[in-house]
């Protein structure tokens, strides 16, 4: 009987890129058919070759762009820069004796820098001709101004509020112990500062051995400060809200009174970081349901709020406080005015009425037995007093000096210090990642970003070597915004969690059954192929 | 009037009767129901961010304030339609609207000419050097016009006026041309198709071959005519008659000559295009919008989804491998089916209505009526094979498709994978169509070669 269909299957398959070997004998194909059945193989293959392979190569070749890992390793481990501070201080006295002015300045210089504590500072005095004006130089972190007593032994020393100017009332005529009366003062003006610094420095790479040891009760009021302070950012959304729980007061006036307590603290500090203002009043504004609830205390006739419910105290869910508007983190300040019915609402533990939620904003409840519909700028006082104080606290400002000026260049020391080092181990970071992901792909775009971040802590750490602090501060502020940029790239991201076995899973389930026929097809042919060329050999031999 | 007077009035105009019911249908269903071009035109299944009536509109407002169309991303189509649809009124109005139908019935009545030009040439029957042993089945030209007329999918798609209508039109002509062995006709309404649509690119090869077939026919016929031996006695005689292979055309030179006319039409039409722009910012926005995908918008086709879900580190490659798997079968047709060059263009037709990037039912309507143009081999596979469950599955597709896609982003109590489902399914339906057309193709060929083995039964040795 005849072996009908055979070579129809055979057609028909082939055209899939499949053929199959007949077991009994067919009859014999046509030359012609098999040639196109190899055609068909090889055009299928052609493409697969030709286009496919090069395809594949240069879309999923990796392009990893060559990194500095060996300075970016240096700033992580802390060799490329040894952070210390030279303070230049300005000695102005009223004496015409400009001769002993420098003795008391270079006996001042030499006291201050053989302070064990002060190692990480590099003090120059110098005497300053009486005749320039108070006005300090950008050079001069503080001007020492030395007064004429007006009575005898009368000696007393005091910080200017707005400016870095110390005023010494001093009327010895001894050298030695003006220098030393004068370097006591300036101690005590940088003492906090000091400490701060050792704090951010000791135990990381970055410790030179310099720093100054501090006590587990100065480390845990540091601690507690830079918990409660905002990170730095170099943008940040100001919040004022007024909450009433009943419908007055319905307004206040709060654009003068920010204007009156608020916009002089910013005005200095904006060098540092920008500021954005909105107000908002809310009435009928209740309770957050997650708290218990104020008390009535009979005995004091007053409501009382526990210390565990005032971390709960914002409603979230209603209070419309957004946690961010435009860039930068958002610090809420709330003023709360409770009913007629629960007045007055107070603390249980303290018996105060404001609190401040680290990283977040500041609390305060107003209490007051004759609201009218409106708060004047008056009654607004003593809460944006309050208020001020709470945002410096939230900035991260040091508590002393209490020159509201030396404390902002302060804290530009301890935020570039700060800055360098976490733009340094984020570059650590990102050279031990790539290190240990050796398939991640690193666009240009990441080098780029390396290098400038490598440039501007160059330059950052030079500027605070050389006591151009508010350079140091916008340089490290670049190379840390670089840095973050570099390790959080969004093709790099999505990589990390993306190993090399995840391949096969992508590969397998499209290409394999495209690939199983087209192998199959063309191993036969090869074998037949084979065959074809090794029976005349037989045959001649 | 009595009805045998109208079945005569059919038999003796049967295209005229055709053309003429269809185009009423199509202007009746617009008038009757005035919502629903605007309906049709919103539909996933239809309009897709490539051919869509309603992008046209917003680059035809770019094009007509004098601004590049292709500025705002949204507009991806071929900028030679853009003069064509401003001298319409706009489509806001009742005017435009109808008038618009109108312009997509006429379009449509061209197409459907075209197919009976190609059924009643018997192109699928007889080539050069193959007579198919069922050209006695084959449908008559009258069928498969009315069938690609009547198409529920033929109509809506040209209620929602998708551009892609005019790619079928200018294939429709290019096949029909190659069928009468107008060489440069044919090459330049593909080149017109591709320059609209970029797939059109790959029915070349097939339309070469048929080019190429029909004119050794015509050269073979002028030398014979002198021995009184016309193509009738010729075929019914199946005898093949030893031919001058001198007189006929070199294969190379006449691919050459096609891919040089494609190529200068081509060229001319895109020069043209840039006459009429500001910039060449359409290149990129009409052929790399197919090639890269950037519009996930569902549409019937396995593209979206699987684009969706696909790691953004392996898209290129994997755009890549979806083209390249289209492109691979364009050649393995023609070689394999080199004797019926009809068959393996409508087969890579089908090829490209199931795996195009931006896949609509205009295009799938088209192709099954083409298919009919095969109708002589249906039989062998309505027997041997799997038609009526590849028809229920279209059917199935059909009908749960819009439910699905309603149900997903509409009432929200769906999601993706209902629709994707179901385009799997409507494409599976498709593609055993396509392979079982291939089977019965490539058995027809196998029993002309061996008559004995007719109607016998395949068993695998």
């Amino acid at each position: 009987m005849m072996m009908r269909g055979d070579k129809t299957q055979a057609d028909v398959s082939s055209s899939d890129g499949q053929s199959s070997i007949t077991a009994m004998a067919p009859p014999p194909e046509q030359p012609a058919t098999s040639n196109t059945r190899r055609l068909i193989i090889l055009s299928f293959w052609l493409v697969v070759a030709c286009l496919g392979l090069p395809h594949w190569i240069w879309t999923t070749s990796i392009h990893r762009s060559d990194l500095p890992l060996e300075s970016m390793n240096d700033w992580a481990e802390g060799k490329s820069c040894q952070p210390h501070y030279p303070l230049n201080i300005r000695l102005h006295s009223q004496s015409h004796d400009s001769a002993r002015d420098a003795i008391v300045a270079a006996r001042t210089e030499t006291i201050l820098n053989s302070l064990t504590d002060f190692q990480l500072y590099r003090f120059h005095v110098a005497a300053g001709n009486n005749t320039v004006s108070d006005v300090p130089t950008q050079d001069d972190v503080l001007v020492v101004e030395l007064k004429q007593p007006s009575k005898a032994d009368h000696v007393e020393a005091k910080l200017q509020s707005w400016v870095p100017v110390l005023d010494i009332v001093h009327a010895d005529d001894d050298v030695e112990r003006l220098a030393e009366f004068i370097s006591e003062q300036v101690r005590s003006v940088f003492a906090d500062e000091a400490k701060s610094l050792s704090y951010i420095l000791g135990n990381t790479p970055f410790a030179t051995g310099k720093e100054a040891i501090i006590s587990p009760e100065d480390r845990k009021i540091l601690e507690a400060r830079t918990t409660r302070a905002f990170k730095y950012a170099s943008a940040l959304h100001l919040t004022f809200s007024l909450f009433t729980s009943s419908a007055t007061p319905s307004a206040w006036d709060i654009e003068e009174a920010l204007e009156q307590y608020i916009t002089p603290l910013l005005g200095p500090f904006s060098a540092i970081t920008k500021f954005t203002v909105d107000t908002q009043v809310q009435l009928q504004a209740s309770f957050s349901p997650s708290i218990e609830g104020p008390t009535f205390d009979a005995a004091t006739g007053q409501w009382k709020l526990d210390n565990s419910d005032l971390g709960g105290f914002i409603n979230a869910a209603e209070w419309p406080l957004s946690p961010s508007i435009g860039s930068g983190p958002t610090i809420n300040f709330v003023l709360y005015v409770p009913s007629a019915q629960q007045s007055p609402l107070v603390i249980a533990e303290t018996g105060g009425s404001s609190w401040l939620i680290p990283q977040w904003g500041g609390v305060q409840i107003l209490n007051s037995q004759h609201l009218s519909g409106r708060l004047s700028a008056e009654d607004l006082r003593p809460i944006m007093l309050t208020f001020a104080d709470q945002l410096t606290s939230l900035l991260g400002f040091p508590q002393s000096p209490p020159s509201l000026s030396l404390r902002i260049s302060s804290l530009t020391r301890e935020r570039a210090t700060s800055l360098i080092m976490s733009a340094s181990s984020t570059l650590g970071a990102l050279s031990r990642l790539t290190l240990k992901l050796k398939s991640i792909a690193i666009p240009d775009t990441v080098a780029k970003s390396v290098d400038e971040t490598i440039n501007r802590l160059n330059q950052a750490c030079q500027d605070l070597n050389q006591g151009r602090f508010s350079r140091a501060l916008q340089n490290a502020r670049i190379a840390e915004d670089e840095a973050e940029q570099a390790f959080f790239e969004p093709s790099m991201v999505g990589q990390v969690y993306f190993p090399d076995e995840h391949r096969v899973a992508v590969y397998v389930p499209l290409l394999g059954p495209m690939a199983v026929p087209l192998v199959m097809a063309g191993a036969k042919e090869l074998i037949a192929w084979v065959k074809y060329l090794k029976s005349p050999k037989t045959k001649t031999a | 009037m009595p009805a045998s007077t109208r079945a005569s009035v059919y038999h003796e105009h049967p295209k005229a009767v055709l053309l003429g019911a269809a185009a009423t249908l199509r202007i009746l269903l617009a008038l009757v129901f005035p919502q629903l071009p605007a309906l049709l035109t919103g539909r996933v299944e239809i309009s897709t961010p490539v051919n869509s009536f309603k992008r046209l509109q917003e680059g035809l407002y770019l094009y007509e304030k004098g601004l590049d169309p292709y500025n705002g991303g949204v507009f991806h189509q071929a900028p030679l339609l853009l003069p064509l649809f401003s001298l319409l009124p706009s489509s806001a109005t009742w005017l435009g609207s109808l008038t618009s139908i109108i312009l997509y019935t006429a379009l449509d009545l061209i197409t459907a000419n075209c197919i009976f030009r190609i059924a009643q040439s018997g192109a699928a029957l007889i080539s050069r050097t193959f007579t198919s042993p069922r050209q006695d089945r084959a449908w008559s030209a009258a069928s498969i016009t009315a069938i690609y007329l009547f198409n529920p999918f033929t109509v809506l798609a040209c209620l929602g006026r998708p551009t892609t209508v005019f790619t079928t039109a200018f294939t429709a002509l290019s096949l029909s041309h190659a069928c009468q062995g107008n060489t440069i006709t044919a090459t330049f309404a593909i080149a017109i198709a591709s320059y609209i649509s970029l797939h059109p690119l790959l029915l070349l090869p097939a339309i070469g071959i048929l080019c190429y077939d029909q004119v050794c026919q015509r050269e073979s016929l002028a030398t014979e005519s002198s021995n009184v031996s016309t193509r009738s006695s010729k075929v019914i005689a199946g005898v093949k008659v030893a031919v001058d292979q001198r007189t006929q055309p070199k294969p190379v030179i006449f691919a050459a000559q096609i891919s040089a006319t494609f190529a200068l039409a081509l060229a001319v039409l895109l020069l043209l295009s840039r006459a009429l722009l500001p910039s060449w910012q359409f290149i990129p926005s009409v052929y790399a919008t197919p090639l890269t995908l950037p519009d996930l918008t569902p549409n019937p086709g396995v593209w979206w989804y699987f684009f969706i879900e696909m790691f953004d580190a392996f898209r290129s490659f994997f755009l890549g491998v979806f083209w390249l798997h289209m492109l691979a079968y364009s050649v393995p047709f023609c070689l394999r089916l080199g004797r019926q060059p009809l068959a393996a263009a409508v087969l890579m037709m089908g090829v490209i209505a199931v795996f195009e990037p931006y896949a609509n039912i205009g295009d799938v309507g088209f192709w099954l009526s083409c298919l009919c143009l095969l109708g002589h081999v249906f039989e062998l596979s309505s027997i041997h094979r799997y038609t009526f469950p590849a028809l229920a599955a279209i059917l199935y597709g059909t009908l749960l498709g819009p439910a699905f896609h309603h149900l997903w982003i509409y009432a929200g109590s769906g999601n993706a994978n209902f629709f994707y489902a179901i385009t799997l399914v409507w494409s599976l339906g498709l593609l055993i169509l396509l392979t079982d057309t291939l089977y019965s193709v490539l058995r027809d060929e196998w029993e002309n070669d061996r008559p004995e083995g007719k109607g016998k039964e395949i068993r695998q040795i």
